[in-house]
């Protein structure tokens, strides 16, 4: 049902015209993934500074709520054009992608590292005052940064397995990889 | 010098071996290039922001230098080897690839800019050195960066 429903939502995408020049477009396809990629050098980037902070792996001497607020608005221009040009190579190539095991585990570790910051934030104010100028953050907090690194690895291990076939659905043979991509078009 | 026999023996090689035999660890590879590509980036971009007084004005750039560099340079050492480790397994395609050659030349720029040029100046005392000068230095370190990320990108499409 859902499956036949991205699937659905995918096809429609995929009958877009723009969708079709954008993907056969050789200078603007590979300049929207290498802008993906840029961005990536900024947001993750930012957000592995605010990480290792919290790890009291860097910048020890400096207040970890200074960090991360300040590092916070280049972060989000990097996630804003990231989204952006993801979006736009998802919208070249639909079909594929919503039937890929590697696009679907990314998808669901980005909500999960989305989740992970919210709360990650939320208990960084709440207990911050306590802590800000110590070296290493409380362990809660330096569990969750942990598992931030954790799954950004993860996104961008996903994220570059998108470009192999090796569990296309043209390619499948185990029920279960096929069910998990909702195998159901080439 | 001749260097095309040095590519077909990097392929030949036990490291181009492995690369070429299994796509798994291959693609790890290049998962961790473009991790350790991330923390360049967030390294590089926290001093040049802050020396282009856009963020962490609040912090000396002295601190910020400092601290940032020690991860820069462990990005580097993981980015040299992962890429060498990619390379050698499609050696020879990349000896006739003009964007390998293209991210090389950007790649010895940007090492040579940070060893040789930005280092050296950023260890004085900020205040002492021309804001002009600082300036300048945190714009060509973002150009030269970012086209190492941009060019290296480009070899996966020509």
């Amino acid at each position: 049902m859902l499956n036949q429903l991205l699937l659905d939502f995918a096809q429609w995408l995929d009958a877009f015209e723009l969708s079709t020049r954008l993907h056969e477009s050789f200078y603007m396809y590979n300049w929207v993934e290498s802008t993906h990629v840029i961005a990536l050098m900024i947001s993750l980037g930012m957000l592995f500074v605010i990480d290792l902070r919290m790890l009291g792996l860097t910048l020890t001497n400096v207040p970890a709520s200074r960090i991360a607020a300040r590092l916070n608005t280049p972060m989000m221009i990097g996630f804003s054009i990231m989204i952006i040009t993801g979006l736009l190579l998802f919208f070249a190539v639909p079909v594929r992608y919503t039937q890929s095991i590697w696009f679907r585990i990314k998808f669901v570790l980005l909500f999960v590292a989305a989740i992970n910051a919210w709360l990650f934030h939320k208990k960084m104010n709440e207990s911050v005052a306590t802590w800000d100028n110590e070296p290493v953050a409380p362990k809660r907090l330096r569990y969750a940064a942990g598992f931030s690194l954790g799954l950004w690895a993860g996104v961008v291990t996903t994220g570059r397995l998108i470009a192999y076939d090796w569990y296309d659905c043209y390619r499948v043979q185990s029920d279960l990889i096929a069910w998990a991509a909702g195998c159901m078009a080439e | 010098m001749e260097l095309l026999p040095f590519f077909e023996w990097a392929e030949t090689s036990m490291l181009g071996s492995i690369g070429k035999s299994y796509g798994g660890i291959y693609a790890i590879g290049q998962s961790l290039h473009l991790m350790s590509l991330a923390l360049l980036g967030g390294t590089v971009l926290v001093t040049d922001l802050r020396l282009l007084n856009i963020i962490l004005k609040d912090v000396p750039s002295e601190v910020v230098a400092e601290n940032a560099h020690k991860w820069f340079r462990v990005a580097l050492i993981v980015i040299l080897a992962t890429g060498i480790f990619m390379a050698a397994a499609v050696a020879t395609r990349m000896y006739y690839n003009p964007f390998y050659w293209a991210k090389m030349a950007t790649l010895v720029t940007g090492i040579i800019f940070v060893f040789a040029i930005k280092r050296p100046l950023l260890k004085r005392p900020h205040a002492s050195i021309n804001p002009v000068v600082l300036k300048t230095l945190a714009v060509a370190s973002i150009v030269i960066w970012f086209s190492v990320a941009a060019t290296g990108r480009w070899i996966g499409f020509s």
